[in-house]
């Protein structure tokens, strides 16, 4: 019985793979087309394919090709992040910036700023600063989950405090830098794939195969699944909860701090990416999500990268937030599963 | 009795008779009557009324002695007017003319707080009867009411302006108030000549228009640029450049495919009071190295007193012009003369000397 079910779950799975990647390299290669210097398709493949390329062309497809790498890796680590976190918080509600990562990240960054403007011209000694500020954020909730008796309720709402406390601290100093830079515009950690480097790039997949490599090494998946039925399950079956829990919501912090560092605050993915991929499922078994929620992810990221570039040009305004887009293009295909899950 | 009562009234009576008399010949003196008609001419001011930058109408009764100014263009418009000795409250980003620091510093001028968030606590305690804000700049209109309801006179020049036109609109709005409109045609005629001299100049030899990217501040800040409904546009194709970023309107975030596809030949950046070899270093790491402007070395960074010269729109605005205009065509203008001007591959001056306050009005 449990075998047939899990031949029909590995079934979809398979099903959903062959629709799922086929369309995230369709997206990929017309992101390289999409920008406001249209390229054809036909110079896109024959550039990707070192047949022939002039120049400048070759120089918009290198950026482009940056950018849509970093709108995918982007996707791929936060719906990542957001199943393992929903995972431990047994909370579909939950997304990976519940931890206070993003606000402790700009708190960093104002901070340096206020010391050092010279900082702000440095784009690497950023990344690091926002990376440990998002470190030191996830390490502030555990520690006050710990104390608290380290339940998954305790580690959300110590979450949710820190994000409060940083989040108001981070607007204060921004107020501040606002008015030392004497610049009405700030974009710190605005999310957005504009101002990735090819380093970047490097950094996301080293830091993305590191992470997948640990968790199914260490077989938290199974763990996981183990542990959404209950901690007595998870318990007979000889894992220790004291140590999954911070292990997980660690992997998830580094995740969600690396994109928070690189690329900014992108909000809305890490919490429907998990919910799309489990409707497509129809399970919530982390062996298979955490692959699908992935590529789930980075297709929402792939369509709204490619939307900002589309409205920066059509609206003459300038790029805009990523998250915003991602939101708003996710949202309505997520109530849509929401209608038909709750009819079934 | 009765007798005896009536004498001594009727004594009393004489006595006083004669003393009053004798009291009235020793003091007489003759009394005359003169009337001195003269006309003194008092000067009844009839009362100036103007349409401000919201669209109001404003009545002033008198000339304004105690000012309130909320922007830096502001200040320099009532310094270059003359009208300096008014000023009793400027904005912290106010450091020009020189003499404002300095006023400010001696306590003559108080600091009413930001350009973006001034303080109202302080502007009323300084109880001026003229505060001059931007309809430009939101929180500068959040103020009015606030300041109509303590009976306060608050003033706004248009503000966002987008051409020569408008500066000159906001600078006579100022003058009509103070009633100086002679100064402030000497003003617009020194400025209108600046920028005459630029115009001719480039029409002159007629040079090919040399394509310009405009960034506030270095990469890492998010390639924040100048569209085609600012001044900042204004200024550079005035100056002969064309600005690449045109055809969005505001202040747009670009992207590096689209700078690079466009090629500019000259960047020019607003250095944000930051170290300037740090700014290049940031910008060598992008694909700004890919264009035109790097490859020859046409990258230049303003800071302090030239980055403000084109930043804000006041009564320097013909500098702004003859600066960028200098920066895009050294062979025809000569270099850039305002020390705080960084030209990529060339040292950091170790002491910028701040070039001496040139009197836009020649009084």
């Amino acid at each position: 019985m449990t075998y047939t079910l899990y031949r029909l779950k590995l079934r979809r799975f398979f099903l959903s793979l062959t629709i799922l990647i086929p369309l995230t390299l369709i997206l990929i290669i017309s992101s390289i087309s999409i920008g406001s210097s249209t390229i054809p398709l036909r110079d896109v493949y024959s550039c990707l394919l070192r047949i022939g390329c002039d120049g400048i062309t070759e120089k918009v497809i290198q950026y482009r090709l940056v950018r849509t790498l970093a709108a995918l890796l982007t996707g791929c680590m936060l719906a990542t992040s957001g199943v393992i976190i929903q995972g431990i918080a047994r909370n579909p509600l939950a997304e990976p910036y519940i931890l206070g990562l993003s606000s402790t990240a700009l708190t960093a960054i104002a901070t340096a700023i206020l010391i050092d403007v010279n900082i702000l011209a440095n784009k690497y000694l950023i990344t690091s600063i926002a990376f440990l500020g998002a470190l030191s954020g996830y390490i502030l909730t555990s520690t006050l989950s710990l104390i608290a008796g380290s339940s998954p309720l305790s580690l959300i709402l110590s979450g949710i405090a820190v994000t409060a406390l940083f989040s108001g601290i981070s607007h204060i100093l921004l107020y501040i830098v606002q008015d030392r830079l004497k610049t009405p515009y700030v974009y710190l950690l605005m999310g957005s794939t504009v101002n990735t480097l090819l380093n970047d790039i490097y950094y996301l997949t080293s830091i993305l195969i590191t992470c997948l490599v640990v968790t199914y090494i260490l077989n938290i998946p199974k763990m996981l699944n183990a542990y959404l039925i209950s901690d007595e399950h998870a318990k007979q079956l000889g894992y220790n909860l004291r140590v999954l829990i911070p292990t997980s919501a660690l992997i998830a912090s580094i995740l969600t701090g690396t994109t928070v560092a690189t690329v900014g605050i992108v909000g809305f993915i890490g919490l429907a990416a998990p919910h799309i991929t489990r409707f497509i499922l129809g399970t919530s078994d982390h062996r298979i999500t955490i692959t699908t929620t992935m590529i789930v992810g980075s297709i929402i990221t792939l369509i709204a990268d490619i939307i900002t570039r589309v409205l920066s040009i059509s609206i003459a305004r300038g790029e805009f937030p990523l998250g915003t887009v991602t939101s708003v293009i996710g949202a309505p295909f997520l109530a849509y599963l929401i209608i038909r899950g709750g009819r079934k | 009795m009765r007798v005896r009562l009536l004498a001594t009234v009727l004594v009393i009576a004489v006595i006083a008779l004669i003393s009053g008399y004798a009291l009235g010949l020793s003091t007489s003196r003759e009394v005359y009557t003169v009337t001195i008609t003269s006309t003194i001419t008092k000067e009844v001011r009839v009362p100036t009324s103007i349409v401000d930058g919201l669209g109001r109408e404003v009545v002033f009764e008198g000339v304004p002695s105690r000012v309130v100014s909320l922007a830096p263009s502001i200040t320099e418009t009532l310094f270059a007017l003359g009208l300096g000795d008014r000023v009793v409250g400027v904005t912290s980003y106010c450091n020009y003319p020189p003499e404002v620091p300095k006023l400010v510093e001696e306590g003559k001028i108080a600091v009413i707080g930001g350009f973006w968030n001034p303080d109202p606590e302080k502007i009323i305690t300084l109880k001026p009867d003229l505060i001059i804000g931007s309809a430009g700049t939101p929180p500068h209109i959040q103020l009015k009411d606030r300041f109509e309801s303590l009976g306060l006179k608050i003033v706004y020049i248009y503000g966002s302006t987008r051409n020569i036109y408008d500066l000159y609109r906001d600078v006579s709005l100022i003058a009509k108030i103070f009633n100086v409109e002679d100064r402030a045609s000497k003003l617009v005629s020194s400025i209108q000549d600046e920028i005459n001299n630029v115009i001719k100049k480039l029409q002159d030899v007629n040079v090919t228009k040399l394509k310009v990217l405009i960034l506030l501040g270095p990469p890492s800040w998010g390639l924040i640029s100048v569209g085609g409904d600012t001044f900042i546009d204004w200024v550079v194709s005035t100056a002969g450049g064309i600005n690449i970023a045109r055809k969005f309107s505001g202040w747009p975030r670009l992207d590096y495919e689209y700078i690079i596809s466009q090629n500019p030949d000259v960047i020019i950046v607003s250095a944000m009071n930051m170290n300037y070899e740090e700014v290049i270093n940031d910008m060598r790491k992008t694909l700004l190295i890919e264009t035109k402007a790097f490859k020859e070395g046409r990258v230049y960074l303003l800071d302090k007193e030239a980055d403000d010269i084109l930043m804000r729109f006041g009564p320097r605005v013909g500098k702004a012009v003859q600066l960028i205009a200098k920066i895009l065509y050294p062979e025809l203008f000569g270099g850039p003369d305002i020390p705080v001007v960084y030209k990529l591959g060339t040292t950091v001056p170790k002491t910028t000397t701040i070039t001496p306050y040139v009197e836009v009005l020649s009084s």
